[in-house]
């Protein structure tokens, strides 16, 4: 368990061969390649260099690439192979890829192809949208007989129009009589909005009984205009629509067709993602007339294998040990068991290069504390049973939601451990069913103690596990410190509180074991707070000499509060239990009937799972925040930046 | 009913109140989600998270109340005679749990409504859910000291 040690590689080589260098290192997948802005910011480099890049070919494969995802993602919409949710990539040899690689043209064409049947899809779709529109809107008017383009006679104006739906038409028309302007006005159809209208009129007297209407609300019908009467128009959008979908069914067949192309597709889609790194890559490198340069970081075992690759090219490289300031990234090493666990790590922070990584440790308690708090045979196994399903169903193994579900799996192994240790199962349900409906007593005895009658022997175990992971966490901040040649100061943080905490427990509860801890506790105590006091003035300089006072203070109240913390573990263990226990009460009030029987399935049911959820959620955060705060607060810098590799993050296939 | 039973039935009552607490503070968050759910591009799961944080204290307090109520028979029995002393100290064990559940509760809420700021704008997740719940630690300190009194006071 440690961070991966680094290599700085600087690598000089000629412009012609730069794309093969650059492919090779891609395929090896081992190199970072660092950012140049430092270079080109010192002036020594700058008379020398420039930044080499090729944003624009970085661009236009983006953009192609985004092309093809859309036409993937139509194969998969109308074809019926249907991905799985999680995807697998496929194998493929290098030599195969490298053919593949000198085919884009037709993949190109192909993408295009579907692309362009998307287009015809979609320009059916509007005609059908128009037709249906054009039917909705004719709709209110089936009753009008006329055919609509007849618009005029000789002398008059025939309309159609909308009004407010509380218009009065008659009396519309008598007023319109009234001022002598004739007027035939006759409703259609109404519905809740509108009222629906025919009316003809005098063609001298157009302005004046337009005029007049528009006041009483008068606008205009919103289908389109066209030849025949409404049913006539209606019967032919139907047809119209009928063809669209027929055309539309068509294409979509003929885009089901071309899921022969997906693998073509899925494979230029990987080949663009390389091109674009690799232009994108450019960026980071400088260039003199003939000849390119770049720095990156190796991790020490792949040097071989680098070095072997370089040693092909008429190029300069050079392997050194990075130096004091240099922003070297972060790998973890770690074993299969605890790799997941770098997800727990990524949540906070990744150590930095030159500290301790503390997954290992962290890892373990985090299990542990996760049971505790947790502490249920049945919710444990809900857990590996959901996390299982998840892994097999959709394949969920590579990433940050494959590291979450192995962690899930630990989580559940270690709730029913607990479980068992506290001796609930759904909290009391078996015994509540037995005692209920089978006027049995069960017993189920717990290994070790039940949280709820003993809270303070659970109180003191919370407390004491957090003291061994406090004593933990000091040591790697002692040990950091030895190794930095500050004896002294390993001393005044960690070793003195060693024995202040330890003689102070000694003091105040050893009596129930001999009577002679507390006397050594209690001299534990007073050494160590004198030490606290003297010690500040051998390391610090200045007025830090006289800290002692204060580090006593802050000391003795940040150890306090760090360990009283733990006893969220008899809080969240006693809340999941106990509430479990609420639920199988509340379910077992409705006795042995078949109401009672019903009402008991669906308490326990919806109870449970109310339960499970909040104390799943509460138990994994919480037992992340015992490392985060209590445990990384002792010693952690973190701040580590994730080694990056230049390397092929291809999606459909993985290149052997 | 003897004046005891009635002042552990009230102790019950003060712990459900952790309630208040926990429906202001969801709502807090709920108006928050609402809100950058509108702009788009936070995930539905991220923000209910969030909100679902300071539901807790209510589930504590529940827990309290429903133990008092069985510790003294009211539920699944017809209620013991207590003596006033022993009421009162019901009464005072539902207290903690109560009252800093309903303000540890709303303060999460307001915690966890700026979390889902943080997320809507690109922030991690985690680091919102751990600042909301360095809230939540006092409410779970007040579950305890409310089971330990409860656990304390013998009936019968």
């Amino acid at each position: 368990m440690a961070i991966v040690k680094m290599k700085k590689l600087s690598v000089i080589g000629l412009q012609e061969e730069r794309e093969a260098i650059l492919r090779d290192l891609m395929s090896l997948g081992a190199v970072e390649i660092s950012c140049a802005n430092d270079k080109l910011q010192d002036e020594e480099w700058q008379q020398l260099v420039v930044r080499d890049g090729d944003e624009i070919r970085a661009t236009e494969k983006d953009k192609e690439l985004s092309r093809v995802q859309q036409a993937i993602g139509l194969i998969n919409k109308y074809s019926e192979f249907k991905p799985s949710a999680f995807q697998v990539r496929r194998d493929i040899k290098e030599e195969e890829f490298d053919v593949l690689r000198s085919e884009t043209d037709g993949y190109k064409a192909q993408t295009e192809e579907i692309l362009e049947l998307y287009e015809k899809l979609n320009h059916e779709q509007q005609l059908e949208n128009a037709a249906n529109s054009q039917i909705f809107a004719l709709n209110p008017w089936i009753n009008y007989e006329l055919p609509l383009e007849e618009k005029t006679t000789d002398r008059l104006n025939i309309e159609l129009g909308v009004f407010p739906p509380n218009t009065d038409v008659k009396a519309l028309e008598r007023e319109l009589e009234e001022e002598s302007y004739p007027c035939f006005l006759e409703e259609i159809s109404k519905d809740k909005e509108q009222l629906y209208a025919s009316f003809y009129y005098f063609k001298e007297d157009e302005d004046d009984v337009l005029d007049k209407l528009k006041k009483a609300g008068l606008s205009k019908p919103t289908f389109t205009d066209a030849p025949g009467t409404v049913t006539e128009v209606i019967e032919r959008c139907k047809e119209d629509i009928e063809v669209h979908v027929a055309k539309k069914e068509q294409i979509i067949g003929q885009i089901a067709e071309k899921a022969t192309y997906k693998e073509a597709l899925e494979n230029y889609h990987d080949i663009l993602i390389l091109d674009r790194d690799e232009s994108q890559i450019r960026s980071n490198l400088v260039n003199t007339a003939k000849a390119f340069e770049f720095d990156g970081y190796v991790p020490a075992v792949a040097m071989p294998d680098v070095e072997k690759s370089l040693s092909e090219y008429f190029c300069s490289y050079e392997f050194s040990e990075p130096e004091e300031d240099d922003d070297v990234p972060t790998k973890l090493k770690l074993s299969k068991f605890l790799s997941p666990m770098e997800f727990i790590m990524k949540l906070y922070s990744l150590p930095n290069y030159r500290e301790v990584d503390p997954t290992a440790i962290a890892s373990i308690f985090y299990i542990i504390f996760f049971g505790i708090m947790f502490g249920d045979v049945g919710y444990g196994l809900m857990l590996i049973a959901g996390s299982l399903f998840a892994i097999k169903k959709f394949n969920i193994v590579e990433g940050a939601a494959g590291q979450l579900m192995k962690i899930i799996f630990y989580s559940g192994f270690s709730s029913i451990i607990w479980g068992f240790m506290f001796g609930s199962i759904f909290g009391d349900l078996i015994q509540v069913t037995g005692s209920t409906f089978f006027d049995k007593s069960i017993i189920i005895k717990p290994l070790w103690l039940d949280p709820g009658k003993e809270p303070m022997a659970f109180l003191a175990f919370s407390c004491g596990i957090g003291v061994v992971h406090l004593f933990i966490g000091m040591g790697i901040q002692a040990y950091q410190q030895i190794k930095q040649g500050k004896f002294l100061d390993a001393c005044n943080d960690v070793f003195i509180w060693y024995a202040i905490v330890i003689g102070a427990i000694m003091w105040l509860f050893g009596g129930s074991v001999s009577p002679s801890l507390p006397v050594i506790g209690k001299w534990m105590v007073i050494v160590g707070l004198i030490l606290a006091i003297i010690l500040p003035i051998f390391i610090a300089k200045g007025a830090g000499k006289a800290l002692g006072l204060w580090n006593i203070y802050s000391g003795l109240s940040g150890q306090l509060s760090d360990i009283l913390s733990y006893s969220r573990l008899l809080g969240l263990g006693l809340a999941s239990t106990s509430i479990a226990g609420v639920f199988n009460f509340l379910a077992s009030m409705g006795g042995k009937t078949v109401v009672g029987v019903i009402m008991f399935i669906v308490i326990v049911l919806l109870g449970h799972l109310l339960n499970f959820a909040i104390n799943a959620l509460g138990a994994f955060v919480h037992s992340c925040r015992l490392q985060y705060v209590e445990f990384f607060g002792k010693f952690y810098e973190g701040e580590g930046r994730e080694f990056n590799p230049f390397d092929r993050k291809t999606k459909y296939i993985n290149i052997i | 009913m003897s004046m005891g039973l009635a002042l552990a039935i009230l102790g019950a009552a003060i712990a459900t109140c952790a309630g208040i607490g926990s429906a202001i503070g969801v709502g807090i968050a709920g108006e928050a989600a609402d809100g950058v759910m509108a702009g788009g591009n936070t995930s539905f799961g991220s923000t209910l998270v969030l909100q679902a944080l300071p539901g807790t204290q209510g589930i504590y307090g529940m827990v309290i109340a429903v133990m008092i109520l069985t510790k003294v028979g009211v539920l699944g029995g017809s209620g013991f005679n207590l003596t006033l002393e022993q009421g009162v100290a019901f009464l005072v064990a539902g207290i903690p749990v109560g009252i800093v559940g309903i303000l540890s509760a709303i303060a999460q809420g307001k915690v966890s409504a700026t979390g889902i700021m943080l997320v809507s704008k690109g922030g991690s997740l985690g680091n919102a859910i751990i600042y909301a719940v360095m809230v939540e630690t006092y409410a779970i300190l007040a579950f305890i000291v409310s089971f330990l009194m409860y656990n304390g006071i013998s009936v019968g």
